[in-house]
């Protein structure tokens, strides 16, 4: 193997003085996230805003969950983009494909940790589920499928994609060579390995999909079958979590992509072409998501069960309208935005970009008013109707994981090229 | 005698992808019945039954980490000499 004096491109290895910024900066924001998760374990989930359902007039399950469920969400839009672009050969994306795997398990790892801080007991949390955790259970299925299907696929599918750079990579002398050479395992880019790689990429990226609906389902299921209740009951739940997890995952992927884009000057590889693929992307999981909004409303208001019409109303009019005509404007404007566009066939990637802003604004609200109404206003029982505020705590943590996890992307951009490498042999 | 071990290396990294495909496979088979064990019947607790789902799962996605690392047909072969640069 010959080795190379020239730098790896797209900002490996190189650290400007505004990037030393920005990792202290996040650092920080982990440790106050840290310092919250501290105080909760010393303290007790009271210095939370969580509380009993019903009898404590709460709900036990607040931001914690729904940012699990955001960043699960999230994480579909990363690896379905990779997988797609394999299968269905999207070349024009090919340059956003490992920042979506990359996405895709930087969220599950987030929101595998934004569920342990609502256990009160984290630890002994997972070891039971380990032990004891029963297949009727959604909760199985979620922490099988998407702890162990979804992220080890992603992780697989993502070893197996990068070995081509990694052995690009190894030809440069650095200290990183070592790492290189073991993520490549050998690969020198022969036709038989080629053609080995493509053959097994492909097969991976078909058991991907599947698995991927199947966990965004059970997660959906967590809610959608709890028959006691109201506001959580229904068969559209799985669907809407498949579909807002879309919605999400692109948005975010459009404001990375964005941000790379600019941060590291790559308009060659992240051109306009790929702004507009994600933009329709965007454009359709929105009127997807806004279709299920207007059935779920047109059943909530048309001859709603009382405890569902309590909910309802509550969403609707009450307690939690503010959040919700919030998540609806936000997901309106995006779809605006985006039609406008696609109707001229004029694209401007910043209005790309702020659809998917308003994307992720609408998805987080959409996420609270799953998880929380149902709690405070949902009882069968008659209890008055309850409140939920999250307290510093909560946010503390939550922004302590959003720090984390990019500085995790961060990271791992300046060791490895976060867009593919442009096509040259690798042989020898 | 290199063409023999060659087709031998071939042939028992054929044979690990297949092997850990197949046990991926049948570890999570006794939980998938238990999906639906609350209106069956069948016993509801396997202990460590989600380590065995979650293994079963792994392995069968290893093994297409084996089939793409495991030498076979001509990568087999001994390397090609570097180009000179």
């Amino acid at each position: 193997m010959v080795t190379q004096v020239q730098p790896i491109p797209y900002g490996v290895g190189r650290f400007s003085a505004a990037l030393v910024l920005v990792i202290l900066l996040l650092l920080a924001v982990i440790a106050g996230g840290v310092y919250a998760l501290y105080t909760q374990l010393t303290e007790g989930l009271v210095v939370t805003g969580l509380r009993d359902i019903g009898t404590m007039g709460g709900s036990a399950w607040g931001l914690y969950i729904a940012f699990d469920v955001y960043f699960v969400g999230v994480s579909f839009a990363g690896i379905t983009t990779a997988a797609l672009v394999r299968i269905l050969n999207l070349h024009h994306l090919r340059a956003v494909s490992r920042m979506a795997e990359l996405l895709t398990i930087i969220s599950l790892i987030l929101a595998a940790f934004s569920v342990l801080p609502d256990l009160g007991q984290p630890l002994r949390g997972i070891i039971y589920l380990f032990k004891y955790a029963r297949p009727q259970s959604p909760f199985f299925g979620t922490f099988t499928m998407v702890i162990a299907g979804y992220l080890f696929a992603s992780l697989v599918y993502f070893f197996l994609d990068g070995r081509r750079d990694a052995a690009l990579c190894a030809r440069r002398a650095g200290r990183l060579q070592w790492f290189y050479r073991l993520w490549a395992s050998g690969y020198r880019g022969t036709a038989e390995e080629r053609e080995r790689h493509d053959r097994a990429s492909f097969w991976l990226s078909l058991a991907i999909l599947p698995v991927l609906v199947i966990a965004h389902s059970t997660l959906g299921f967590v809610f959608g079958l709890q028959v006691g209740r109201p506001g959580w009951f229904s068969a559209l739940q799985a669907p809407a979590f498949v579909i807002l997890a879309g919605v999400s995952g692109v948005g975010l992927l459009i404001v990375i992509a964005a941000i790379v884009r600019r941060v590291l000057g790559a308009h060659d590889r992240l051109t306009p072409e790929v702004f507009r693929w994600l933009g329709n992307m965007l454009m359709v999981l929105v009127a997807a998501y806004l279709y299920f909004m207007v059935v779920d409303w047109l059943t909530a208001t048309y001859a709603a069960p009382s405890h569902e019409a309590r909910i309802s109303r509550a969403i609707y009019f009450g307690r939690y309208a503010g959040v919700y005509w919030t998540s609806v404007a936000a997901l309106v404007a995006a779809f605006v935005l985006q039609f406008r566009q696609f109707m001229r066939q004029r694209y401007e990637l910043s209005r790309i970009v702020l659809a998917g802003v308003l994307a992720n604004v609408a998805a987080v609200g959409k996420r609270m008013l799953i998880v929380v109404p149902s709690q405070t206003h949902g009882a069968l029982l008659p209890y008055p109707p309850g409140t939920y505020s999250p307290t510093w705590v909560e946010y503390g943590i939550i922004l302590g994981l959003f720090g984390l996890g990019t500085l995790m992307y961060v990271a791992f951009s300046k060791i490895f090229p976060i867009i593919e490498l442009p096509e040259e042999g690798v042989e020898g | 005698m290199r063409a023999f071990l060659t087709r031998l290396t071939v042939l028992a990294g054929a044979v690990f992808a297949a092997t850990s495909f197949a046990l991926g496979l049948r570890l999570p088979i006794p939980g998938v019945p238990q999906l639906t064990a609350a209106p069956t019947g069948l016993p509801g607790e396997i202990p460590y039954l989600p380590v065995f789902f979650i293994l079963g799962i792994m392995l069968m996605f290893l093994s297409a980490v084996v089939y793409a690392l495991v030498p076979g047909g001509r990568n087999a072969s001994p390397p090609v000499r570097p180009r000179s640069r």
